[in-house]
């Protein structure tokens, strides 16, 4: 009886191991994939940061200033016509290239949004197609999005915080 | 006769243990061999690493004066002989640069017997294909000018 006993116990030990280094792989097979695909959407925000650095470079026709100085100027002016202007003309030459029909910048002073602006897309005009209810099923999210963000000192040294966050067609 | 008896009783006792051993035996086997076999797709992955290296190295096309300013492309780097050496691809992998600016547009292609194929990119099976579209600005002659570089990459699978 005490030797049944016995083997019973190693017989079950031997498949809670089993469970054990079971459940152990599930839990890293899913850790690992979420880590790799981490790792991509960065990779996308990297072509964000070139996208978002080169239009805080680009020159502009008023008083020989960058759009990095024309931000600027504009907060102190309080006036961001041109710089709405230049904003959407930019972004959305990009951006419609690039199949993300999804753009917004804004710009940050001391956690306070002095400005934005953004696509004129809206999710309603991707309902209703095919590639949207067939992601939808599937429970994907139909647009991948990625965020980039750059600091530019202003006058009184106060940080500018520049935020791109677009979202792509998967 | 009697030890005889005891001994097929310990036998048979011990048999639903032997069988649980093998069984946890070979789903231990199984499990770190599919912990070890994962495979990875990198490819998602390597597109993108090499595609940057066309922005952010300067034997690529990044303009260089004093530094490096990745994003910034130098016109006169964009040639095909500079871009096949510092790409420097396989026979596996090809790529074609489009330079978009009001005025003009240039096309480079690198590794040009797979760079023609792009028309076949359908065939996910054999080859794999991505694009991204930067903004850019190129600087040609010391002017400054905005402008879209179209980066688009096949790989035969």
């Amino acid at each position: 009886m005490k030797k049944g006993t016995e083997t019973l116990t190693f017989v079950f030990s031997l498949i809670f191991l089993a469970l054990i280094l079971t459940f152990y792989f599930l839990i890293f097979s899913t850790v690992a994939t979420k880590t790799v695909e981490t790792k991509i959407v960065s990779l996308n925000s990297i072509s964000d940061n070139i996208n978002l650095l080169n239009y805080l470079r680009t020159p502009t026709n008023i008083n020989n200033f960058t759009i990095s100085d024309l931000i600027i100027y504009s907060y102190y002016n309080k006036d961001y016509q041109d710089l709405e202007g230049l904003s959407e003309n930019i972004f959305n030459k990009i951006y419609l290239e690039n199949k993300c029909p999804v753009w917004i910048l804004n710009a940050k002073i001391k956690d306070e949004e002095f400005f934005d602006v953004d696509s004129d897309f809206s999710l309603e005009q991707l309902r209703g197609g095919v590639r949207y209810n067939i992601l939808q099923l599937f429970g994907v999210e139909p647009l991948r999005y990625t965020n980039a963000q750059i600091s530019i000192p202003s006058f009184n040294q106060d940080k500018i915080k520049i935020s791109l966050i677009t979202g792509c067609l998967r | 006769m009697a030890e005889a008896k005891e001994l097929t009783e310990a036998w048979i006792i011990w048999i639903p243990t032997i069988i649980a051993f093998f069984v946890v035996i070979s789903l231990i086997v199984i499990i770190i061999s599919l912990a070890v076999q994962k495979d990875i797709n990198i490819e998602k992955i390597q597109q993108p690493i090499l595609r940057q290296r066309f922005l952010y190295s300067e034997n690529c096309l990044a303009y260089k004066q004093d530094r490096v300013y990745p994003g910034i492309i130098d016109l006169a780097k964009f040639n095909e002989k500079r871009l096949q050496d510092c790409f420097n691809p396989n026979d596996k992998i090809g790529a074609q640069l489009v330079l978009k600016t009001d005025d003009y547009i240039k096309t480079a292609n690198i590794n040009p017997i797979l760079a023609d194929k792009f028309n076949f990119c359908f065939d996910e099976e054999r080859f794999s294909c991505s694009n991204y579209t930067y903004y850019v600005l190129i600087n040609n002659n010391s002017i400054i000018e905005p402008g879209l570089l179209d980066v688009a990459l096949i790989k035969l699978k």
